[in-house]
């Protein structure tokens, strides 16, 4: 009896240490699969423009009504623009001519200020969204162009309000856009904010989805930062380009340990109507 | 029930785009229609539980490859979360209310599992409002839309094959 009990412990132990063993194997390999950096397998790229394929045959009668709706708004705002044109026909000259000396202005600036690209310059690609954020945590979108479309990882996204992404995998077909609202610790991006003085530089990383609003975090001198001060992206660190509004400053305050600032931004894109979007591509 | 399942599948990926529609700011739609096909299932399988683990599986794979870059996560849970649904149906006798009260149990196993083995693994901080905020949308949504499914295959019996006694 009592070698029975002795028995029935140890492979009690050893059930509970097996246990242990394969939940930390399994925790090693959903983190390899999280890694940012992953890209997907050949068989991963396959799968997902099979699932992308039915999806958009499904999707069609969604498309269809949708595109109609849209129609019918785009054709009300034709005419309102087509009214204003004609309004301003006679300074089509006038216009031509400011035009030509703010590029030669720009030329200048850009040679003085040693920038080496413009988000003008980038090759731009329209997409539309066709996935979002399936399973609620991870904040991303997929978007109907691919590496067929020459689309690759860390390519910039934008709407033609402001930024909202970067691509992080691709497909041949498709491609995975991480949010800038998205709560992944690992992602931060370099911003700075004009202020009337000068720009100031921090680290975007983190969004409260509860205020909707991102956090600027390490912001040493907060002296001149104030409510309605533009956010943009730095260029430091070689990722995004410099200039893309991300939105304006909602609040000022310090951080807990109270040596840096804390600023909220209001993003500027509209994260609730993300429809089309367009990939900034190489340089042209 | 193979359609419902796929049917669900496919339009967690196509309602996705419409998440941030809102009610009053406070309620998402925020569709796992997914998890309820699996609590919806389940009583055609009752007496083959097997069966209906290897569906689970197959299903959470497939979840993994279309719709998350996270080879094996849903592969891993939604058997774990079939097991829990099998467990839970053990308890309690067949009827819209109780069903209601395994899919609820459902999602928040589901997205209490995920959202832990992501804190784990150092891709979300923890956060317990906005846990508890994302829930209430989910819950809601997909409360909805079981009630839908639900009303809609009750009017053929063969789906849902009432229990002769209930154990406890």
């Amino acid at each position: 009896m009592r070698f029975n009990n002795h028995k029935r412990k140890k492979e009690t132990k050893f059930i509970i240490l097996g246990i242990i063993l394969i939940a930390c194997f399994i925790i090693g390999i959903l983190s390899l699969t999280i890694k940012g950096d992953r890209s997907f397998t050949v068989v991963e790229k396959y799968v997902k423009d099979a699932g992308i394929g039915i999806q958009n045959v499904l999707y069609t009668p969604f498309r269809f009504v949708g595109g109609k709706i849209d129609d019918y708004k785009e054709m009300k705002a034709v005419y309102k623009k087509y009214k204003y044109i004609s309004d301003i026909e006679s300074k089509a000259v006038l216009l031509e001519e400011e035009n030509r000396e703010l590029k030669s202005s720009l030329d200048d600036l850009k040679s003085l200020l040693d920038l080496n690209k413009l988000t003008t310059e980038y090759k731009v690609i329209n997409a539309t969204v066709i996935n979002r954020n399936v399973g609620n945590w991870y904040n991303t979108l997929i978007i109907d162009k691919g590496e067929k479309s020459g689309l690759k990882a860390d390519m910039i996204v934008i709407t033609n309000e402001g930024l909202i992404g970067k691509i992080t995998k691709t497909t041949f077909y498709s491609s995975e856009v991480k949010l800038i609202t998205t709560p992944d610790l690992n992602n931060k991006i370099s911003v700075g904010v004009i202020t009337d003085d000068n720009t100031t530089y921090g680290l975007l990383s983190g969004y409260d989805k509860m205020t909707k609003e991102l956090s600027v975090i390490d912001i040493i001198d907060n002296t001149s930062i104030k409510v309605g001060d533009k956010v943009i992206t730095s260029g430091l660190g070689n990722i995004f380009p410099k200039g893309i509004i991300i939105g304006t400053v909602s609040k000022v305050e310090m951080d807990d340990f109270g040596i840096s600032s804390l600023v909220k931004v209001k993003p500027i894109a509209d994260f609730n109507n993300l429809r089309y979007v367009t990939v900034l591509g190489g340089i042209e | 029930m193979y359609l419902v399942v796929l049917l669900s599948f496919f339009l967690d990926g196509l309602l996705s785009i419409y998440q941030e529609l809102s009610i009053f700011g406070v309620i998402y739609f925020k569709p796992m229609f997914t998890i309820v096909s699996l609590v919806l299932i389940y009583p055609k399988y009752q007496k083959d539980i097997n069966n209906y683990l290897k569906i689970c599986l197959v299903l959470g794979l497939c979840y993994d490859l279309f719709y998350t870059n996270m080879l094996f996560l849903n592969m891993l849970v939604f058997p774990l979360l079939g097991y829990i649904i099998h467990r839970v149906y053990l308890f309690l006798i067949d009827g819209l209310v109780n069903s209601l009260a395994i899919n609820l149990i459902a999602l928040v196993s589901y997205n209490f599992i995920i959202y832990f083995v992501l804190f784990l693994t150092g891709y979300l901080s923890f956060n317990v409002s906005l846990f508890l905020y994302n829930l209430l949308s989910i819950l809601i949504t997909n409360t909805i839309y079981f009630i839908i499914l639900y009303l809609l295959l009750m009017t053929d019996k063969n789906n849902f094959p009432k229990k002769k006694k209930y154990k406890f």
